[in-house]
């Protein structure tokens, strides 16, 4: 059972994923385009386990098409997943549709919410209302939620979320 | 041309107030320099959201050295935002939150001299304090928060700005190690509703308040915002982990996010979930109050991810108990210095 945490570099994804994982979560990384940077983290991984169970798996990518190669991997048994947006981005709904675009599979088939990060810092106003009319123009209605990912009380809150959209989907499709 | 950030955004500072272009105008490779030393506290958080973002307008990364200087300086060059400073370690990790800083940062961005002018032509969108939020109740009459969260508050005189008990423990820490103690005092219930009657709090603190704080808000005059036969659904999701029992609310309030519902049905569904009916009105309240609840006429549909969900049958309820099992039990743990972990 695997949960993927998508978006852009330096959004939160590690952190959140540090967050919560039972281990220090393991970071791969790959060589930036720019050469100006060193390295840009390409994937990270971390594990809460269930008591006996298969433990649940974290997976943080990054949502741009040239780590493409990584997304079937990642998408294979998830169960949910969360599109973090940086908020201080100069056009967050136009990365946001990137991302939505390059895993519009994996979002149709499990509950996805979209995570306004570093609102502390966001220029706009209102922002969770043009994302929640943004997405339903897209046909692509899903929670929004401002949260900060740093703080674990957030974090958990978060994966609640999740686990109560996953519940509902569960039962209505039993019903 | 440079720009010296030397006296901070506050009416108080002992040289005026500082000029800067909005970020949005902020021209490319212009050098900055921060005197980090001639800032108050709330200046230098102030500072470093202008600073993130620019960095954010020109997409480069904003990037943190640690040096031995007072004084930050920033080299803009194209791809980076490099800083450098002994102190900029705490413009950089400040614990405390402020949303829409750009707000906070209108009120003292003034307009640009000629110079600078040249450069920032375009209009920055108007956002001002009263076109945030609280929409109802510019419409509904004043606002009343009340409740048992009140104890803690500290109230920034400068800045017009409420401080969360949530983030109470770095709050402190922050406010001792910092000369501008003396410009946040505590607040009590009284004069908080006195300073949001006459306007003089920043509004977007007050949202956020309220659900950490975990209290109640009322109208002036306490008239029902949504009739009992309303179809209403959840249409933007609030932050409720400072809630004690946010776990039971969820399940609600995915239905209400999903579908629409009638507004005395979804208190019903509430109550049923063991929510004290009294605190069910109360929180109901706020999320009509702060607008995130939306009114629907009859005839529309709502579905969320409408496509079936193989994956998410994959799941067992087992396994999924587990998981909640686990996710109780960490937030059950003792938290670390909030708002401090990287």
């Amino acid at each position: 059972m695997k949960i993927v945490f998508v978006g852009p570099p330096g959004v939160g994804k590690s952190t959140a994923i540090r967050t919560l994982s039972d281990f220090p979560p393991v970071t791969t990384e790959v060589p930036s385009s720019d050469e100006e940077r060193m390295t840009t983290v390409a994937l990270d991984f971390g594990e809460i386990d269930l008591d006996g169970d298969e433990p649940l798996r974290l997976y943080g990518v990054p949502g741009q098409e040239r780590f493409e190669f990584i997304w079937p991997l990642v998408s294979d048994g998830a169960v949910g997943m969360f599109f973090l947006v940086n908020c201080t981005d100069p056009e967050p709904l136009k990365v946001l549709d990137e991302y939505l675009t390059n895993f519009a599979e994996l979002a149709d088939k499990v509950p996805a919410i979209v995570v306004l990060c570093h609102g502390d810092a966001a220029p706009d106003s209102l922002r969770e209302q043009q994302f929640v009319r943004h997405l339903e123009q897209r046909g692509r209605p899903m929670p929004v939620v401002e949260l900060d990912l740093r703080k674990k009380r957030e974090a958990l809150y978060l994966m609640h979320m999740l686990l109560a959209l996953i519940e509902r989907r569960r039962s209505s499709e039993a019903g | 041309m440079s720009l010296d950030i030397h006296a901070g955004f506050g009416a108080n500072s002992p040289a005026g107030v500082a000029v800067m272009p909005s970020p949005q105008d902020f021209p490319a490779r212009m050098p900055i320099r921060v005197d980090v030393a001639a800032l108050t506290m709330m200046d230098r958080v102030l500072v470093r959201n202008y600073l993130r973002q620019i960095a954010a307008k020109h997409g480069c990364e904003f990037i943190p050295v640690d040096g031995q200087d007072a004084e930050v300086s920033i080299d803009y060059v194209g791809e980076r935002v490099r800083i450098c400073a002994g102190t900029v370690q705490e413009l950089l990790t400040h614990p405390l939150r402020i949303t829409q800083v750009d707000a906070v940062l209108q009120r003292f961005v003034k307009p640009a001299p000629a110079a600078v002018a040249r450069e920032s032509r375009a209009a920055r969108p108007s956002s001002t304090v009263s076109a945030l939020l609280l929409p109802a109740t510019r419409q509904s009459g004043p606002l009343r928060i009340s409740g048992h969260g009140f104890g803690e508050l500290y109230f920034d005189r400068h800045f017009r700005f409420v401080w969360s008990p949530m983030e109470a423990e770095s709050l402190h820490a922050a406010l001792a190690a910092s000369q501008d103690f003396r410009q946040a005092e505590p607040i009590a219930e009284d004069a908080f509703n006195e300073r949001l009657k006459a306007g003089d709090l920043h509004s977007v603190s007050v949202e956020s308040l309220c659900w950490s704080m975990d209290t109640g808000a009322a109208l002036a005059g306490g008239e029902p915002m949504v009739g009992e036969d309303q179809l209403v659904r959840l249409s933007n999701w609030p932050n409720l982990a400072w809630m004690p029992d946010f776990e039971s609310w969820l399940p609600v309030l995915v239905t209400a996010s999903v579908a629409p519902i009638r507004w005395s049905e979804l208190r019903q569904r509430l109550v049923a979930q063991g929510i004290a009916p009294e605190r069910v009105a109360e929180k109901l309240q706020l999320l009509a109050i702060f607008g995130r609840i939306e009114r629907v006429v009859a005839s529309e549909q709502l579905s969320m991810n409408p496509a079936p969900a193989e994956a998410a049958l994959s799941a067992s309820a087992s396994v999924l108990g587990r998981l909640r099992a686990r996710l109780r039990a960490m937030l059950a743990k003792p938290q670390h210095a909030l708002g401090l972990s990287a």
